[in-house]
């Protein structure tokens, strides 16, 4: 266990210093981020008026605030890694080694999430307390289920992309279907809107799928629009869904090794 | 034997489009699939510490079968096992022992010091630090690799980067390796340092190699044996000289004449390649090659005579044209 704790910190440490590498494609992301600045703009045009369901300005200043962190920490690009090196034949090159390919490619999202919390998590913190009416509820019961919730958000985040990744084995345009699961993750996860103020059947619909538990469900903690039954319910429901999707990976793995051509060199 | 392939196939389903846009959307309702025989059906075994050359044109099945031994692919029939493992399976304690080296793929990262790959490689090898440290030296010294590992992999030339590269898959002490090309792309100085290197690390350790090459100097520098594919299949396994024999029973007999003689005597000593002034290339029948000196040494005015086997590289592609000759008979045939 401490060899294994051990691989993934020298993993890590050089994700970082590769990442480091890239000053330019650090400052492309802080700019992509903006989406939710977008959103932001949008709701409170509408909110100026009065609130929108239970949100008013203040909401969703908080919300967006919230989601543009949230997104930021747990961002994920392994489809794209493992359709370019299942296809060249780099996967070739991690599969020699004596460790299981899946965590050399968790080390160097670890790494960009070192980055980008030490980038972003100030400028959040920064933000909030600039803006008086941000309405936020950071407790110190509320900023401890919002860590778990948010690592359970990238855990859930990372391994269903990796399985749409692993597609690729059987189809070499296997990454239209991550155009299908952004879309379903802007939508049922509340990147459009908060689910709250989804119209129904699609706001209970969204309310069993993972995709709330993997932007929306930190925010609502963060915001303090859940009591604690509702987050060790939510905290659960991560769980068994991580479970689901890790046994998922699991057997698409095997499979996909054995019909792995091991292309290029 | 540590290493021993038997009736070893792998078959990849390949699909066939016709070319044009008409052939495209055929394709694209109907796809049909044809299997393209990589290996088929090939049994060898390797003894600790042999270095075996495996020769074949292009698309032989050379690269296939090296990746089927370090257990990037899964063997449609047959078996491998090397060092007591199936590598399919991929055991870390299989994987800790091989390496396979591609000419055409690198480790290293792009952009980042050789150095830092090594620190991986250590920790996901677990190699102790005392281990570590005297592996690295040994390799800098033979590799001379000094200069060379604090700076960016990509600022490093093909040669470097190769070295490097090497440097990396033997950190870990492999007893086992595979190198794919290791010399492709590389001038005549690095192949031969590269060469030497490996003819060392043999040595030092009592590795098992298998390697495969373009450049017919590889093979004779490194490899007593070498194992001949093509088309998937088997067609040689023995000792180079053997093959040499076997397949071009010839030799090449240089004469240097000290006057002018005419082309018509010479012809009973053998088959005439070239004559040049007074420097004359006769090719004759291996068997009877001293019979033959000693009537040439006797007979006419010499002031040198040499005696050499044929270019390996012409051996090599005779093999290669027999094979084809071999294999259209058999195409043909199928066609009947």
């Amino acid at each position: 266990m401490r060899k294994f704790f051990i691989k993934y910190v020298v993993l890590t440490r050089r994700g970082i210093a590769a990442q480091l590498e890239y000053r330019m494609a650090m400052a492309i992301w802080i700019l992509s981020a903006s989406f939710p600045l977008v959103m932001l703009a949008v709701w409170l045009s509408l909110a100026a008026e009065g609130p929108v369901g239970s949100f008013s300005a203040g909401d969703f200043v908080g919300y967006y605030l919230l989601s543009f962190y949230v997104r930021q920490m747990t961002a994920v690009w392994v489809a794209w890694e493992l359709d370019y090196d299942i296809r060249h034949g780099d996967l070739n090159i991690k599969l020699l080694h004596p460790i299981a390919p899946i965590h050399e490619y968790i080390s160097f999202n670890l790494a960009d999430k070192v980055i980008r919390g030490i980038l972003f998590t100030p400028l959040v913190i920064g933000v909030a307390w600039l803006i008086p009416t941000i309405q936020i509820a950071p407790t110190a019961a509320n900023l401890f289920f919002f860590s778990i919730a948010l690592a359970g958000a990238w855990m859930l985040r990372y391994l269903a992309q990796f399985i749409l990744g692993l597609f690729t084995f059987w189809f070499s345009q296997a990454l239209v279907l991550i155009d299908i699961f952004w879309m379903l993750y802007l939508l049922l996860g509340g990147g459009i809107a908060p689910l709250e103020l989804l119209p129904e059947p699609l706001k209970t619909i969204a309310f069993y799928l993972p995709f709330r538990l993997m932007m929306s469900f930190p925010i609502e903690i963060m915001m303090g629009r859940l009591d604690t039954a509702e987050i060790l319910s939510g905290l659960a429901a991560t769980m068994v869904w991580g479970i689901a999707l890790m046994g998922a990976y699991r057997l698409l793995w095997a499979r996909g090794m054995r019909r792995f051509g091991a292309f290029g060199a | 034997m540590p290493l021993t392939v038997t009736h070893l196939k792998k078959y990849y389903p390949v699909h066939q489009k016709e070319p044009g846009i008409s052939g495209s959307l055929k394709s694209f309702f109907r796809r049909e699939y044809r299997d393209v025989k990589a290996v088929d059906d090939i049994s060898f075994a390797i003894d600790t510490g042999e270095i075996v050359g495996f020769l074949g044109p292009n698309g032989a099945g050379k690269t296939t079968t090296l990746k089927m031994l370090s257990g990037l692919l899964y063997p449609t029939g047959g078996s491998a096992r090397v060092l007591g493992f199936t590598p399919n399976e991929r055991k870390p304690e299989y994987l800790r022992q091989m390496t396979l080296v591609m000419g055409q793929k690198q480790q290293l990262n792009w952009d980042l010091p050789a150095l830092e790959t090594f620190l991986v490689n250590q920790a996901i090898y677990e190699i102790s630090d005392e281990q570590y440290k005297r592996t690295l030296d040994e390799l800098t010294e033979l590799l001379d690799l000094a200069p060379l590992l604090k700076k960016q992999v990509r600022k490093l030339s093909l040669g470097e980067r190769m070295k490097c590269e090497l440097a990396a898959a033997l950190l870990h002490r492999p007893q086992v390796l595979f190198l794919d090309e290791p010399t492709i792309g590389l001038d005549v100085t690095m192949q031969t340092k590269i060469r030497q290197f490996i003819a060392e690390y043999n040595r030092r350790y009592r590795a098992t190699i298998i390697l495969t090459s373009h450049y017919m100097a590889d093979v004779t520098a490194l490899c007593k044996r070498v194992i001949v594919i093509d088309h998937g299949k088997l067609m040689y396994d023995g000792s180079l000289d053997e093959l040499a024999a076997r397949i071009a029973p010839h030799k090449l007999v240089r004469v240097e004449l000290a006057t002018n003689v005419e082309g018509s005597r010479l012809d009973s000593y053998g088959k005439v390649m070239k004559i040049q002034e007074q420097s004359v290339e006769l090719l004759v029948p291996r068997s009877k090659t001293s019979e033959i000196t000693a009537r040439i040494l006797a007979e006419l005015p010499i002031v040198d005579v040499t005696i050499q086997d044929p270019p390996i590289e012409d051996v090599i592609a005779r093999v290669f044209e027999q094979a084809a000759l071999t294999h259209n008979a058999t195409a043909a045939h199928a066609d009947d």
